[in-house]
Order: C-alpha cells, then structure tokens, then sequence
C-alpha cells in the first residue's frame, strides 16, 4: 500500500513576480486576441491597448516593489521568495524598469515600422513581450536553472524576431545565424550550470545556509577545478549574450539583419538583462573567487573595447558599425564589473541605463529613415543626409555623438563613472585601455557625422534645399514624415541622453540605492 | 571493475565535445543542429551522474527543464530552418553568406 506522501511545496509570495507575471500575462493576452479577432481590423490597436496595459502596469508593480523592498515586510532589505528561485533587490528592480523602458520605446518605434515593412504585426508584439519577460526574470533570478530558463525565454522569442522579415534574405540569414550561436553559447552557459553544481552541491546564487556563497565561503576547496571550469563556462554563456570579445561574432550580423527595430531592442534590452546575470553570479555566488574571474573579465573587457573599436572602422554599412560599437561598449561596462566594487555596480547600472536611450535613440532615427525595404543601412547611403532632413541628420549626429562620449550628454557620464570605478580599484591599465579605445571610436562616429553633412556627389555647396532645380525640388518634396509614435521615442531618447548629461545626479541617485542582496 | 560516477563524467565530457566540435566543423545546418541537442543532453547526464554523486535530487529534476528547453529550441530552429531553405536550395551553412564584414 502506498501511502500519500505528504509534499512540501514551496510558498509563493506574489508580489515578488508580479511585474512578469503581468507582462507574461499581456503577452499571452495578445496571442488569444489574434486566435479570437482571426483577421478583423480592430485586432492589431486592440493589441497595442493590452501591451501598453502590460507594460505600464509591470513598470507600476516595479516601481512599487523599490518602495516596497525597504520597507519593514521581512524586516526590511532585499529577500529571496519562492524556495529562493527569485531574489527582490534594488539591483534587480533597477535593470527591471530600464529593460521595460527599452521595451516601451521599442514597442513604439515599431508600429509604423511594421506598417510599412508588412511583417505579422500582433506575433510580433506577442513575441516582444515574452522575450521581455524573461528579461525581467533574468533580472531578479537566484538560481542558476532560472538564469538558464531566463535566458532561453528571452532567446527563443528574439531568434523568430530577427527572422521574422520573410521579405528579405539577410532577416533570415541572422536569425539562422543567431539561432545556432545563440543555442550554441545556451548549452555551454549549461554545462557551466552542470559543473558548479557537481563542485558545489547547489545551483542557488545566494541565500542563507544552502547555496553556492554560502558553500564557498564555509568551505575551503582541495581541488576546485571542476568548478573553476564551470565558471568560465559561466562567463562565455553570457559573454555571448551581453556580445563581448571573443563571443561576438554573431553581433555584426545579427544586429544588420534584424529589423532595425529589433536591433535597438536586443542592444539595450539585451545588455541590461545579460549584464544583471552577470553581476548577480559574480557579485553574490563567486563574490569570494574574485581572484579567479577578475582576470577573465578584464581580458573580455580589453578585447571587447578594442574589438569593438577597430573593427567599427573598417564598416561602410551604419547597423553593422553600431554592432561594433555596442561591442565596445559592452567593454566598458565590464571595465564596471571588474572593479567588483560597490562604485563598479553603480557606474554599470547608469552606464546601462543611459546607453538603453542613446541605442534606442540612434536605431530609432535609422527606422525612420530606413524606408521600404530596410536593407539599405551603407555609410555612402547617408552622404547629404543633412541637406535633405536636416532635422533627423541633427539627432542621429546627436545620438551619435552622445554615445562617443562627449561632454554634456549622457555618454559622458557613463563613461566617465567606468573610469572612476577602474581607477578607484587601482586598475589604471584598463582605464588607459578603455580612453585609448574611446578616442578610436570617437573617429568612426565622426566619420558618419561628417558624411551627413558632406553634400551629396554633383550638388556643390549643399543647396539642395533651395528648390532652385527640379532635382532640388524633388528632394524637397521627398522629405519623410516622422510618425508621431516615433516622434515620442527620438523624444524621450533625447530627453534620456540630454538630462542624464547635465544633472548625472538623476540616474546616480537610484543606481546608489540599487543595491545587490548580500 | 567498479564503474563509478566518473565514467559517467568522462563519457559525458566526450560527448559534449564531440558536440561543440561536430557544430564548428560541419556545415550541415540540420546536422549543427543536432549537434546542438547532442551537447544538451551530454549535460543532462552530468547532471543526472552529480545528482546520484551527490545523493541530492536537485540535479535530476533540472533534467527535465533542459528536455522542455530543448524541445521548444527545436520548433522554433526548425521553423527558421525551413523558412529559409524554401527559397533556397540545399542545406549548407557555407552559402548563407549575404552578411559579412
């Protein structure tokens, strides 16, 4: 006879996975209304009203989580909930409202690019939402398994995004190049999970008692090898995610291929979602093995930045030298995570938050321009760009300029807080390093602003705009109508770079307080 | 002879590695793929060998996460796959090569 036996499950404290649940929840919403509304028109606005309400009310559930975390429930201060699978931090719910943020915006600067491009409209949206999703869970994840899970919710829904064009080979071509090394660096993130587990007996980050810190710093290992390889199996995992040196060889074409609202999504969301992976299994699990992962990292972050930065030189198409940038930025903020400081954490969260709307903002300008077809993104292309939309030449300059680091926008003091936190650990190799590669890069970003303004070939003196000619005329006339969905994107971009430049005080006043558990 | 979990390891070692260099060197798509699945469950066996290691069920029950895991990376792959191989024949990596640089 058997007998019942009597199962412990865990307790749930919902608040703790409202936000996912939420957007989760939206998403699935959308593919219901797609399987009821079939091919009505009402569906796709229909659609948008419940991704905005899953958005918006995850970003409310977010904010109310700050509040509430350092309120007195369990006596104040971060804790774990859900057999300590899911860790409710500041650290955790920073990167959370940045991601949702860089979701909004993409959502936005979609509409009238879907429009236009005649992609499946509501799938897309779905798909967002999900991948954003697991975002959000990687964000607050404590356990290796969801941090694999994360990563895989988030992954599976962008592979289709990138391909998701039928129209055009090269969306395609980088989704089936994205799915092989995106499933590729999962399996190899997942033998690293394997390993720590064999080496420590847990795959839990960080609670009391039972999990990898506690294991570690109650216990000298004899032979750690086993989970030394683990760990860097760990890192090359989200080294792929977050595109950094040596594991970006997928970057430059996945970020040309995508549509270009896509790319804006996976440089800014993306990052955020691998770097909060990142700092959370280095900070809090293998805070003690610093000795061990310092020297890894600071290896990735000097071949990011100078991968990033040379390569970006050679490119004659704007998507693929933006890939290449995003690279050498993800350098810098692993400049942040080396300095494995408390000023390293805060200069990664700002350097995050502020490149979310300097990407978005620069992508957002190119699907505006982009026209039909989105297949034409050569440098060349771009040449009297300034003549003919003087407006959209200006931001992307803007944009641009912002994310080469110049005074005064946001850029700036992203870079400038790497800096501090390099220096203030002592590391000056790698703050000589990273304003070495600043000024490479500094060359191409002005290299594309100058062949904006650089009148287009046979029209000498840039007049196009006087209408004089019939070319002139027709130039004129063919200039674009920015939709106002996009309008509010370059809006808020500009406002995002343009604040957090003069008063750094805004994005450093939450980063401070965005402190990890433990 | 004793067979002891670090048969099980080393038998899982090859197999992931056989993976990870079958997916570097073919230019097969649907076998990079399969290569793919190949390390995958080279790691379920690590984890199941730890798990019986480490007298821990933990291990196991993360097993079945990876199948789910897996399978879902198989629709989507495999949807990617034949969108693309509808416009154009054969199935080698080497001639998808419009995005270069």
């Amino acid at each position: 006879m058997i007998a019942a036996a009597h199962l412990q499950t865990p307790g749930i404290y919902w608040l703790s996975i409202l936000p996912v649940v939420v957007l989760a929840g939206s998403a699935v919403a959308v593919v219901l209304t797609r399987a009821i509304g079939r091919n009505s028109p009402v569906v796709f606005p229909v659609t948008l009203v419940i991704a905005a309400a899953g958005v918006i009310g995850a970003g409310v559930l977010a904010v109310f989580q700050w509040v509430d975390v350092e309120r007195t429930r369990t006596g104040g201060g971060p804790y774990t909930a859900i057999a300590k699978m899911v860790v409710i931090d500041r650290f955790g719910i920073f990167l959370e409202i940045v991601i949702l943020v860089a979701t909004a915006l993409a959502l936005l600067l979609s509409i009238a690019y879907l429009q236009r491009q005649e992609l499946p409209r509501v799938e897309y949206v779905a798909l967002l939402l999900f991948s954003a999703s697991g975002m959000l869970i990687m964000a607050t994840a404590n356990d290796l398994i969801v941090v694999f899970l994360a990563l895989e919710i988030l992954s599976i829904p962008l592979y289709v995004l990138v391909a998701l064009d039928r129209s055009r080979l090269s969306s395609q071509e980088a989704g089936l190049k994205y799915f092989i090394l995106g499933s590729f660096s999962s399996a190899i993130f997942l033998y690293g999970v394997a390993l720590v587990y064999g080496g420590t007996g847990t795959t839990t980050l960080f609670a009391g008692g039972r999990s990898i810190a506690a294991f570690l710093s109650g216990n000298v290992l004899l032979d750690n090898g086993t989970l030394l390889i683990g760990l860097m199996l760990l890192l090359v995992g989200l080294g792929f995610k977050v595109a950094a040196a040596p594991f970006h060889m997928w970057t430059p074409d996945v970020y040309q291929g995508a549509p270009t609202p896509i790319t804006g999504f996976m440089a800014s969301a993306t990052k955020a979602a691998g770097f909060a992976a990142l700092l959370r299994v280095l900070y809090t699990a293998f805070s003690s093995y610093r000795v061990d992962w310092a020297p890894a990292i600071w290896a990735l972050a000097v071949l990011s930045l100078l991968v990033g930065s040379i390569a970006a030189l050679m490119q004659t198409d704007l998507k693929r030298m933006l890939a290449y940038s995003s690279i050498s930025h993800a350098g810098y903020i692993l400049i942040a995570v080396q300095a494995a400081s408390s000023r390293g954490r805060e200069a990664a969260l700002a350097y995050l938050a502020i490149y979310a709307f300097m990407v978005i903002g620069s992508f957002g300008v190119i699907t505006v321009l982009s026209g039909r077809g989105d297949d034409d993104h050569t440098i060349a292309g771009y040449r009297g760009l300034a003549a003919r939309e003087p407006v959209l030449a200006g931001l992307l300059t803007f944009f641009l300029l912002a994310q080469a680091g110049v005074p005064l926008t946001g850029g700036f003091i992203a870079k400038l807080g790497v800096f501090e936190a390099a220096e203030q650990s002592h590391e000056y190799a790698l703050a000589l390093i990273g304003m070495l590669a600043a000024a490479i890069a500094a060359y191409f970003y002005l290299r594309a602003v100058v062949t904006m303004y650089t009148a287009p070939e046979g029209e000498p003196g840039g007049d196009a705009g006087s209408g004089a000619t019939p070319e002139g005329d027709l130039l004129v006339r063919r200039r674009l109508r920015v939709d106002p969905w996009s309008g509010i994107v370059l809006a808020v971009a500009v406002a995002g770079v343009l604040v957090t430049g003069f008063a750094p005080e805004v994005v450093y006043h939450f980063a401070r307080q965005a402190t990890l558990i433990g | 002879m004793t067979i002891t979990g670090n048969y099980y390891l080393i038998v899982a070692l090859l197999l992931f590695t056989i993976g990870a260099t079958g997916l570097l060197i073919r230019r097969n798509v649907l076998v990079m793929f399969m290569c793919v699945e190949l390390m995958l469950n080279a790691v379920n066996l690590t984890f199941v060998t730890f798990a019986k290691m480490l007298n821990d069920v933990g291990g196991q029950v993360i097993v079945f996460f990876t199948l789910v895991v897996a399978a879902a990376e198989v629709a989507v792959g495999l949807a990617i796959i034949v969108a693309i191989f509808r416009r154009r024949r054969g199935a080698t990596a080497d001639d998808i090569d419009l995005l270069r640089g």
